[in-house]
């Protein structure tokens, strides 16, 4: 297969006055994949290559879960990514979340995700938005054709699920605590969030008593990222009407009916 | 009558991983819930035979009750 190497793109880019992104989309148009994609085929067809290029995907959250769920979708190809985070990095969390690190500590997460994915796939429009998610601007947000949620705190989950059943967008879901973790991807009519979260108006997750480990948010958001690969491809067998539970404690994966 | 109870992650701490139980006919999932005093602030999902119940769920002779904790951090 023939391959555009960035360099190549930059230099089109500058000799037709356009952004390299336009000069890599027609390229994949004409059947040449960008050399940053090789390794993705050809588990990826060129056809959906293209389509991952072509598509919106949205990130609710950008701490130990959005931040691997952002450098990935990048790393993949999505096109056009917004995320969501009103935070600035803090040391507690230095043992789980991708970009902390002495130098980032104080920095918004979603300013340092803006220039992670310009160094990982400049190719990539991000749009940060450093505020909490919530549903107003629901036609920017229901702009997007799926929806990740990786937040941290129950009430918004809620929230966002209600919003997604709403407006017609599947919601990749995916929380973690301690060595545990969970998975499962809402589609509107679906009642997944009702079992989800259950009915308690005042919720507890486990990650209040157990934190969080370093590995737990890395392996749930590539799952997270799996599925929303999948949606957007429309392959593959994904979680409808499933929720995965995992235990990295005990080594147990557990997909279950809803 | 019988039914198998799974507990999973934290709400095994203390007490079991897998037990099997001589129940009164008409039990609710929730009366084990409260039985083995798990926080329903801290209950997650439930699943009864592999299926999403709710806490008033009635259990059945030969049924296998798994209960997870809530999970919410990100």
């Amino acid at each position: 297969m023939p391959y555009l190497k960035w360099r190549d793109a930059q230099r089109l880019a500058e000799l037709q006055k356009k952004p390299a992104a336009d000069v890599e989309r027609t390229s994949l148009e004409q059947g040449v994949l960008p050399l940053r994609y090789a390794r993705n085929s050809s588990a990826i067809s060129l056809e959906e290559q293209k389509n991952l290029g072509e598509a919106r995907v949205g990130v609710c959250g950008c701490g130990g879960l959005g931040l691997y769920v952002v450098d990935q979708l990048a790393r993949m190809g999505v096109g056009q990514v917004t995320v969501w985070d009103p935070d600035v990095f803090e040391e507690h969390n230095l043992n789980r979340q991708l970009l902390a690190n002495m130098s980032t500590l104080g920095m918004s997460k979603v300013e340092c995700a803006r220039r992670h994915v310009e160094q990982v796939n400049p190719t990539i429009s991000l749009t940060t938005v450093q505020k909490k998610w919530q549903a107003s601007e629901t036609a920017f947000i229901a702009g997007h054709q799926v929806l990740v949620d990786a937040l941290d705190n129950i009430p918004v989950r809620k929230e966002l699920a209600q919003f997604c059943a709403n407006s017609g967008i599947p919601l990749v879901s995916g929380a973690v605590g301690g060595w545990y973790g969970q998975i499962a991807v809402l589609y509107p009519g679906d009642a997944t969030d009702r079992y989800l979260y259950g009915e308690n108006p005042d919720p507890r997750g486990l990650e209040k008593e157990e934190g969080t480990l370093p590995f737990a948010p890395a392996v749930i958001a590539s799952i997270e990222v799996a599925e929303v690969v999948k949606i957007l491809i429309n392959r593959g067998q994904g979680l409808k009407n499933k929720i995965c539970m995992v235990n990295l404690l005990d080594m147990e994966f557990d997909i279950l009916d809803v | 009558m019988l039914v198998k109870v799974k507990l999973f992650a934290t709400f095994r701490t203390g007490r079991f991983k897998a037990k099997d139980s001589i129940m009164d006919e008409g039990t609710t999932v929730g009366w084990v819930v409260d039985s083995l005093h798990l926080p329903r602030e801290e209950l997650g999902i439930i699943f009864l035979n592999g299926h999403a119940v709710t806490p008033e769920t009635v259990l059945n002779d030969g049924d296998t009750l798994s209960i997870f904790p809530m999970v919410g951090g990100g």
